[in-house]
């Protein structure tokens, strides 16, 4: 990694969140956000990369959440996206970095269990299987699955 | 309800065709024309390789970790630099060249570059740059030829400080099969090397093992590949060049406190030390008697480096200059990381590796040290190789 001297970053953070009420038994709530980022190093004027876009800041970012609730079941359904960018503020073909996205879906069942509650979770991450990588040369998991469970007492 | 989740499921496959995700795009490799069409020269030994240099390949290291080791070749013929010529020409090898190139060297039709933390010697035809063959050497890091058989230094461990680290080796490879056929253990974490008569000599420098560096140089007797001798010299031993009197030149890189970096002559008829330059040296490359210096002297201390140019004159055992680049362009230059001299028109040639994470530069200079172009290279650039041959 690499400290910058002096950097400027501009950009817009947009967020919906919604919630619909249907009957007593179903819930669905979504919030989808949107991140636009110019993040420029601006350290040396005389640099031939003055004023690249700053190593891996993406142009265009977001994510979408949409929640199911049914009585004790729970399903979940989430996009995240990361944009195309550059590993160095040389932002050249050999640098750049193509956008990468991934779906995770959960579905969770809580259950009350000695005046407490266990919450039960199976879950499918990274759905499609996307090869990708965060930092370069670090790949990430491809398709994974979990299984959580959670007591709160 | 079901208008609800239409609506939901509408977003959701615009946001995927939105998404959409192409392939890797290809990298091709890019020419810039730096300089007039260049013609021959004359050759700066008489009788040495007797033709002369169409041009030269450059090999940019590459940030540790970053799998970003390029080749670059600059055709003297018509004055155009190629920046990263190897991944246009190998469209079929996985993951390129590899992490950090460390040297690189020619020798009949084979172009060999060693990737020192891919652990592999990359052979390819000089002609084409395109792969031949690879060699599976753990942590190599310099090569030498010799009578059909090349020589790699190596680490042979991981890649990582370790006071307690084993022993480096050299490993012969026999061109023509580019198999392994001999080793030897040697020092700690042994570097550059050179070869006269029938001997081999290794600088260690105990570099994984600070701060009890390794302070001898190996000699290895070529016919049956044993050490037949060890020559204590100083500690952190790095590069060598070899003059045509027999002298060896090795430095040593000083422990970056008080032990300054210095240069050390050996002489290869008694394989005893006689005498140092008392100049730090990062880079050295031999030309006919002239030995140029460049040194990025980091202290610990200072929390600084030193930068200095030097020109040694082996013939007359003095230091001739304390700077051989003559019109102020050593200012511009932040890190030098690599030097080289053509061996027919003398022309200098130096690598600036600035932050060692964007694209350094390439700076050309007359052989009296004046400015003739500049180009940008990869990442890191560091190591030449001049050739005789046509590249195409």
């Amino acid at each position: 990694m690499v400290n910058l001297g002096e950097v400027e970053i501009r950009g817009i953070d947009l967020s919906v969140q919604t919630a619909w009420q249907w009957h007593s038994d179903w819930l669905v709530s979504t919030r989808l956000s949107y991140t636009y980022q110019k993040a420029q190093d601006f350290t040396n004027p005389t640099d031939e990369f003055y004023g690249g876009q700053i190593p891996y800041i993406p142009w265009h970012s977001g994510s979408a959440v949409i929640n199911l609730n049914y009585r004790n079941w729970e399903a979940n359904y989430s996009f995240i996206y990361t944009g195309e960018r550059y590993s160095s503020q040389a932002n050249l073909p050999v640098n750049y970095q193509l956008p990468w996205y991934t779906s995770d879906f959960s579905v969770a069942r809580t259950i009350n269990l000695f005046s407490s509650e266990l919450k039960l979770t199976l879950e499918v991450n990274n759905l499609f299987n996307q090869q990708y990588e965060v930092v370069i040369c670090y790949p990430m998991p491809g398709i994974n699955f979990k299984a959580v469970a959670q007591y709160i007492f | 309800m079901k208008k609800l989740f239409q609506t939901l499921l509408a977003v959701l496959l615009c946001m995927f065709h939105f998404a959409c995700r192409h392939d890797i795009p290809f990298v091709y490799s890019e020419e810039e024309i730096v300089s007039e069409p260049g013609t021959g020269g004359e050759p700066v030994i008489p009788g040495v390789d007797g033709k002369p240099t169409t041009g030269f390949f450059l090999l940019n290291e590459g940030n540790m970790g970053s799998n970003k080791c390029t080749l670059d070749f600059f055709d003297r013929s018509t004055g155009t630099y190629h920046r990263n010529i190897y991944a246009e020409r190998n469209p079929g090898v996985v993951k390129e060249l590899g992490d950090v190139g460390n040297d690189i060297g020619i020798y009949g039709s084979k172009l060999y570059a060693v990737i020192n933390c891919s652990h592999f010697v990359e052979v390819m035809d000089v002609h084409t740059a395109r792969h031949l063959g690879s060699i599976d050497i753990t942590n190599c890091r310099y090569i030498v030829f010799n009578n059909g058989k090349a020589y790699v230094s190596s680490y042979a461990g991981p890649v990582q400080i370790d006071p307690n680290a084993r022993p480096g080796k050299v490993v012969e490879i026999d061109t023509l099969t580019l198999s392994v056929t001999r080793e030897v253990v040697v020092g700690y974490q042994p570097e550059e090397m050179v070869i006269k008569g029938n001997k081999l000599y290794v600088a260690n420098s105990g570099g994984y093992r600070f701060p009890n560096y390794d302070r001898t140089i190996s000699v290895i007797d070529l016919e049956n590949f044993q050490v037949c001798n060890t020559i204590d010299v100083a500690i952190n031993l790095h590069r060598m060049e070899l003059d045509r009197y027999g002298r060896i030149y090795v430095s040593s890189r000083g422990d970056y406190y008080d032990v300054a970096a210095d240069v050390y002559v050996i002489d290869t008829n008694t394989d005893k030390v006689i005498g140092n330059l008392e100049l730090a040296a990062s880079e050295m490359y031999l030309c006919g008697d002239s030995l140029y210096v460049t040194s990025v002297e980091w202290s610990y201390i200072t929390e600084s480096n030193t930068i200095s140019y030097a020109l040694y004159d082996v013939k007359r055992q003095e230091i001739v200059s304390r700077n051989f680049i003559t019109d102020g362009t050593e200012k511009e230059i932040k890190i030098p990381y690599g030097i080289a001299v053509d061996p027919y028109t003398r022309e200098i040639y130096v690598a600036d590796a600035t932050d060692y994470v964007t694209p350094g530069y390439l700076y050309c200079f007359t052989p009296d040290g004046k400015k003739k172009w500049k180009v940008r290279t990869g990442d890191i650039p560091a190591h030449f190789a001049f050739t005789t041959k046509t590249f195409y």
